[in-house]
C-alpha cells in the first residue's frame, strides 16, 4: 500500500512537471517578439561592442550633465541584430518600456538606437521631445551626420555629432529641477557592496532567529513579506547581484542580456523617469 | 424574533455590498470610458497632423512639371472625404468606426500611390522640402499605428472589465455595453512606404 502511494505521488510529480515544461515551451513558442534587455541605468548602451570603452565613458559623461542639467534623456543603445523585428516597432518598444525621460509629465526622452547586423539607424523621440526634434529634423541628423559617419565605419563620430545635434536642439527646453539621482560615481559600487553584505548578514541573523522561534509562535504575515523567503524559489532574492552596472564606477563591463558579452555602458544614470512615446522620430540604413 | 432579525440584517448586509460594488464599478467603467475616449481624441489628433500635411505636400509636388495631375486630385479628394467625418468619442458605433477607418485608409492608398510615383522624379527626390515632408508623413504614420493600438489595449481593456461576472451586471444596469475597435491594420500593406537610400 505503501509504495503504491509512493509510486502515484513519483507519477504526480513526473506528469506536472511535464505539463509545467511543455507550458514553458509553448510560452517560449508564442512569444516571437524579440527580447529586451532590461535597463541598465546607463545613458549608453553598446550591447554591440561598437565603441570602445573610453569612448564609451566620454560619450556617456556627456550625456549625463546634459540630462543633470536639463532633464532630458538621450540614450544610446547598440545591439547585434533585430532577430527579423521592424527597427521602428522594437525601438518603440524599447523606448516605451524603459521610460526613457525626465518624468512621466514631461516625456522629454530620445532613444537613438543602432543595430548592427541590420546596418538600421532609428531615433524614437518622446512625446516632450517631438518640440524641439522633429521629424524632419531626426531624419537629417541621420542622413547628414550617422549615415556618413557609420558607412567609413567611424561609429563613434557618428553618435557623438547626433548626440551634441541633438542637445543643441533640445537646448533650453526643459531644466532639472530635481537635481541628479544618484550620488557621486566614485563611491558607489564600494557603497553597493557594503550594503548588500549588510544586509546579507541581517537577513541571515533574522532568518535564523526566527527559524528557532518559528515552532511555537505565529506570525502573522509578516514573514511572508520579508525579503529571506525569496530564497526559497531558486535563490531570486539576489538576481541583481551579478548583473553588469556596478561594476567600474561609473562605466564598469556591462552584460548585455540579449547579445552575450557584448561591450561597455557608460553614463550612469540611474533610473529613468518613465517617459512616454508616441511613435516620433525617424530612421535610416547605412 | 431572533431569526427575523437576523434575516433582516444579512438582507441589509447584501444590499450594502452590491451598493458598494456596484458605485465602485459604475465609477471604474466612468473613468476607463474616460480613458477610452481620451485615447480616441489621440487617434484622432494623429490622423489629423496626417490631413494637416497634405495641403503642404501637394503644393510642393505641384511645381514638378508634367507631374501626374489624377493622382494629386485623388489624394486631395480622399482627404476632403476622410476630414468631413466626425465621430461623437462618448459614442463609438463599430459601423462608424469602420467607416472612419475606410475614409482613412483611402487616404493611406492614395498618398501610398502618390509617393511611389515621386520615385520617378530625380529632382522632386533632391528637394529639400519634399524630404522634410516626406519624414514628417512617415512619423506621423508611425504615430497613427501606435495611437491606433494604444486606443485597442484601451478598449480591449474596458471591454474585459464589463465583461466578468460581477461587473457585467452592473454595466447591464447602467448601460455600459461593448466598444468598438480597429480592426487589425486593414489596409497597412497600403501605407507609404517611404524609403531613403
Amino acid at each position: 500500500m505503501t509504495s503504491m502511494n509512493s509510486l502515484m505521488k513519483y507519477l504526480i510529480v513526473v506528469k506536472t512537471g511535464f505539463f509545467l515544461s511543455m507550458f514553458l515551451l509553448l510560452t517560449n513558442f508564442v512569444q516571437a517578439q524579440k527580447t529586451m534587455p532590461k535597463p541598465t541605468g546607463y545613458l549608453v548602451n553598446d550591447f554591440a561592442g561598437m565603441l570602445s570603452r573610453s569612448e564609451v565613458e566620454q560619450l556617456g559623461a556627456k550625456l549625463v550633465a546634459y540630462a543633470r542639467e536639463t532633464s532630458t534623456q538621450i540614450v544610446v543603445v547598440t545591439e547585434t541584430s533585430l532577430e527579423g523585428e521592424d527597427a521602428f516597432d522594437y525601438s518603440y518598444r524599447l523606448a516605451k518600456s524603459w521610460g526613457i525621460g525626465g518624468s512621466k509629465e514631461k516625456s522629454n526622452g530620445v532613444l537613438l538606437y543602432i543595430t548592427k547586423e541590420d546596418r538600421k539607424v532609428r531615433i524614437q523621440t518622446g512625446y516632450g521631445a517631438e518640440g524641439f526634434l522633429t521629424d524632419a529634423m531626426s531624419r537629417r541628423i541621420i542622413e547628414q551626420m550617422i549615415v556618413p559617419a557609420f558607412k567609413e565605419g567611424k561609429y563613434y563620430a557618428g553618435i557623438d555629432a547626433a548626440t551634441t545635434a541633438i542637445m543643441d536642439l533640445g537646448k533650453g527646453e526643459y531644466t532639472n529641477e530635481g537635481g541628479g539621482k544618484r550620488k557621486s560615481e566614485g563611491g558607489k559600487a564600494l557603497l553597493l557592496i557594503f550594503l548588500l553584505l549588510f544586509g546579507l548578514i541581517f537577513f541571515l541573523a533574522i532568518y535564523n532567529r526566527n527559524r528557532r522561534r518559528r515552532n511555537y509562535e505565529d506570525d502573522g504575515g509578516y514573514h511572508r513579506g520579508g525579503r529571506y523567503d525569496e530564497r526559497n524559489s531558486g535563490g531570486g532574492g539576489w538576481f541583481f547581484f551579478p548583473m553588469g552596472g556596478w561594476g567600474g564606477g561609473g562605466s564598469g563591463g556591462s552584460e548585455s542580456s540579449s547579445d552575450g558579452w557584448g561591450g561597455f555602458s557608460g553614463g550612469d544614470f540611474g533610473d529613468f523617469g518613465g517617459g512616454d512615446f508616441g511613435g516620433g522620430g525617424a530612421g535610416g540604413d547605412w | 424574533m431572533s431569526r427575523s432579525l437576523i434575516v433582516i440584517a444579512v438582507v441589509a448586509g447584501l444590499a450594502l455590498i452590491l451598493l458598494g460594488k456596484g458605485c465602485s464599478s459604475f465609477n471604474s467603467f466612468s473613468l476607463q470610458e474616460e480613458d477610452v475616449e481620451n485615447a480616441w481624441s489621440k487617434v484622432q489628433s494623429a490622423y489629423q497632423r496626417r490631413s494637416d500635411l497634405i495641403p503642404n505636400l501637394v503644393q510642393t509636388v505641384k511645381g514638378y512639371a508634367n507631374f501626374e495631375q489624377k493622382t494629386l486630385t485623388d489624394v486631395v479628394d480622399a482627404r476632403a472625404k476622410a476630414t468631413s467625418m466626425t465621430i461623437d468619442p462618448s459614442n463609438i458605433t463599430p459601423e462608424q468606426l469602420k467607416e472612419f477607418q475606410a475614409a482613412q485608409s483611402g487616404v493611406s492608398q492614395t498618398l501610398g500611390r502618390l509617393m511611389m510615383i515621386t520615385e520617378n522624379y530625380p529632382d522632386l527626390k533632391a528637394n529639400q522640402q519634399f524630404l522634410e515632408l516626406q519624414s514628417q508623413l512617415e512619423g506621423t504614420e508611425n504615430r497613427i499605428k501606435v495611437e491606433r493600438d494604444r486606443f485597442n489595449d484601451t478598449v480591449t481593456k474596458f471591454n474585459k472589465s464589463i465583461r466578468t461576472f460581477p461587473n457585467n451586471v452592473f454595466a447591464g444596469i447602467f448601460g455600459f455595453s461593448q466598444k468598438a475597435q480597429f480592426e487589425a491594420q486593414a489596409g497597412s500593406e497600403n501605407a507609404p512606404k517611404v524609403n531613403f537610400e
